[in-house]
């Protein structure tokens, strides 16, 4: 996942486009980052009642399976693949899981009073992801537009981005409530109604500026701003202000999180995988083949087998253990995403300038008839 | 101190368990509370009425086939409806899915579908498959009456019937947000003296006035204080500074900036058994407190971004 820990207007505005704009085209991105969201929105506004039926939660729960956990995955795998990441980030590759795993073993143990903090801890924290996610990606697509991000841009997009997780979150810890992840109940914060008031009145606020802000650096500069760039950021707000009130979409909002992760982890595997060198579209298939069934065997090691193993070493009920194992994976990887995805380390960023006509090998070079 | 209220309630249930009702069917002595996450709702129930459903639903409410299931639909000015068992938060075990099944249609035709009766679900082409999921109507509607199971009634929490039925709810009549049978439970006629349930506990966001019968809605709900787990705590936050020395020992020997790594896995740990502590109070009433919590969280979070720099891959 992009950091939203970007540089601001110098060091990006130096940043010019390396390739296209598109990592594969625009409409396969466009569907990645966040099309695919907005076209089910549409869709179910338009032929569903948006009820939490079986047909969705079944849909939903494969999806799971082959994008969502992967996407977990993927971060693990990116760290530990070789020994640079390892190196890279020595920490964050050997004290992360030491920490996370002495947190869960806490959690496992105190099922009353740390099980349920960790898990609430978890589910405030996972939104917040979502949305470093988000700004991530809009900035990252700045960039490769050579779309200079200044300060009060900068600040209006992410005001605004939090701000549709900040609203929504808080609205579900009001006063006197439980909620419940996967049998862990743990008592929401106890918000006021005068803070969603007012996260509300800020959002709206952030909304505005943005789009006066780009409008006029779009006249200033006569050239239109891509809406790609804006695409991981309206999506968000279908998925967190407009979506909720329709719980068969909320059920997908992770898939759609997951699928934008995936785009941008497969693109930098790839480039990593060339360094610099052209790959032939077998090799390029092979190679995607391979790094997403490894991903996907990683999600169900981390998803199906650790509560499993959990349960039997804690000797707790497998759902309690799942809740909480749920919860650490997650944490594991919010962690790891901050620090492993900075777009000012060099490392990170120039890989993810890359398109999928970098990556392939020139059809010139083809013998000619 | 036990309030004043609640030992008018506990008599209430105390007589009513022991007396017939006047007016109405006889109920049995003991009562099923639904804990739910808007406040208690306590069912008496008519085994006269309707013996074999009466019995089925406390052998699945001994069973904690409820525990976990939530209100699928509201509808003001009609009814609530508890969800299937097996729509609950967690997948039922094999025990409890044996206790599941099929319950025939006992229509009676002096109980009627009045506001707060308790009545059988069933699917609209078999009145005799009806198996856990009941509602609570909050109008007379005698037009269900000899077509579905009337088996009991709520006597307490009818305020925490009211503000269920009027939770924000999406166009498909479900609640925006899971309004949740945490667990259901038999009381015992012994047990009634002294117990008291939680009075509804209104949500924050909902824009709606509710309606009450009587006891206007508190935020207030009764907790167990945390204190008696504080030894456990004392071990947590005594492991993590542990787990902490020895990763950022290894840490050190990589070469890495190991102090302000431990610094952040210590403020995480510190900051995880904060939250443990203080949510539960905060959670009793909408106040700052919680805001300054969750604004705490996000700078923990953003924080931890920081955690490594990173050295630039070649």
């Amino acid at each position: 996942m992009p950091s939203s820990d970007v540089p601001s207007a110098p060091e990006a505005f130096a940043a010019k486009r390396n390739g296209g704009l598109y990592f594969v085209s625009g409409p396969v991105d466009a569907f990645f980052v966040g099309g695919a969201s907005l076209l089910l929105f549409a869709v179910l506004w338009l032929f569903h009642g948006g009820e939490r039926t079986d047909t969705v939660i079944s849909t939903a729960a494969a999806l799971m399976w082959v994008v969502n956990w992967p996407h977990f995955s993927a971060t693990s795998y990116r760290l530990y693949q070789g020994t640079t990441g390892v190196r890279s980030y020595p920490l964050t590759a050997f004290a992360v899981p030491v920490a996370v795993l002495g947190l869960t073993s806490m959690a496992l143990v105190s099922p009353k009073i740390l099980a349920p903090a960790f898990v609430h801890l978890f589910m405030l924290w996972s939104p917040y992801h979502f949305s470093g996610q988000t700004v991530g990606v809009s900035l990252l697509y700045a960039r490769r537009a050579g779309l200079p991000i200044g300060t009060w841009e900068r600040r209006a997009l992410v005001t605004f981005v939090y701000g549709t997780f900040v609203m929504q979150t808080i609205r579900a810890e009001g006063a006197g409530q439980k909620a419940n992840f996967w049998g862990v109940a743990y008592d929401t914060l106890g918000v006021p109604e005068w803070a969603v008031t007012g996260v509300t009145v800020l959002l709206v606020l952030s909304g505005i500026a943005l789009a006066v802000l780009l409008t006029l650096y779009a006249r200033k500069e006569k050239r239109k701003i891509p809406p790609i760039v804006l695409l991981p950021a309206v999506s968000q707000y279908v998925w967190f202000v407009a979506g909720p009130s329709r719980q068969s979409f909320a059920e997908f909002v992770p898939f759609f999180h997951s699928l934008q992760y995936l785009l941008i982890a497969w693109a930098m595997q790839m480039a990593e995988t060339a360094r610099g060198e052209r790959l032939t579209r077998s090799r390029l298939f092979g190679e995607t083949l391979g790094w997403w069934v490894k991903n996907v065997a990683g999600g169900i090691a981390l998803f199906w087998a650790t509560p499993r193993l959990a349960a039997d070493a804690a000797g707790v009920a497998l759902p309690f253990a799942t809740g909480v194992l749920f919860a650490a994976v997650q944490i594991h990887h919010f962690f790891v995403d901050g620090v492993i995805w900075k777009l000012k380390n060099p490392g990170v960023s120039s890989p993810l300038m890359t398109t999928l006509g970098n990556l392939l090998g020139p059809r010139a070079a083809e013998p000619a008839e | 101190m036990r309030r004043p209220g609640a030992v008018v309630l506990a008599a209430t249930l105390t007589a009513a368990g022991a007396v017939a009702a006047d007016d109405g069917p006889r109920k049995a002595p003991e009562r099923v509370v639904l804990e739910t996450t808007a406040g208690d709702l306590v069912l008496a129930l008519y085994p006269d009425v309707a013996p074999h459903t009466v019995e089925q639903i406390e052998k699945l409410v001994r069973g904690g086939v409820y525990d976990g299931t939530h209100f699928v639909r509201v509808e003001p000015g009609f009814v609530i409806q508890l969800s299937s068992a097996e729509d609950r938060a967690t997948a039922l075990s094999e025990d409890q899915r044996k206790l599941i099944h099929k319950l025939a249609l006992e229509a009676s035709p002096t109980v009627r579908h009045r506001r707060y009766s308790v009545s059988l679900a069933h699917p609209n082409e078999d009145p005799n498959a009806g198996e856990t999921s009941f509602s609570v109507l909050t109008v007379d509607a005698p037009h269900l009456d000899g077509q579905y199971t009337v088996f009991g009634e709520v006597e307490t929490g009818k305020d925490v019937v009211s503000l269920i039925e009027h939770a924000p709810a999406d166009e498909g009549k479900r609640p925006l947000r899971r309004i949740e049978v945490t667990h259901a439970r038999v009381l015992e006629p012994a047990e009634l003296a002294t117990f008291k349930p939680r009075p509804g506990l209104r949500p924050a966001g909902s824009a709606t006035k509710i309606t009450t019968d009587g006891t206007a809605p508190s935020t207030a709900a009764p907790k167990a204080g945390a204190g008696s787990s504080d030894r456990g705590l004392a071990g947590a936050v005594g492991a993590m500074t542990g787990l902490g020395l020895a990763a950022a020992v290894f840490a050190w020997r990589k070469g890495a900036t190991v102090s302000a790594a431990l610094s952040l896995l210590s403020a995480l740990a510190g900051f995880l058994v904060c939250f443990a502590l203080l949510v539960p109070e905060t959670n009793r009433t909408a106040s700052a407190t919680a805001v300054v919590i969750f604004a705490a969280a996000l700078a923990l979070f953003r924080v931890m971004g920081r955690f490594e720099p990173g050295a630039p891959k070649s």
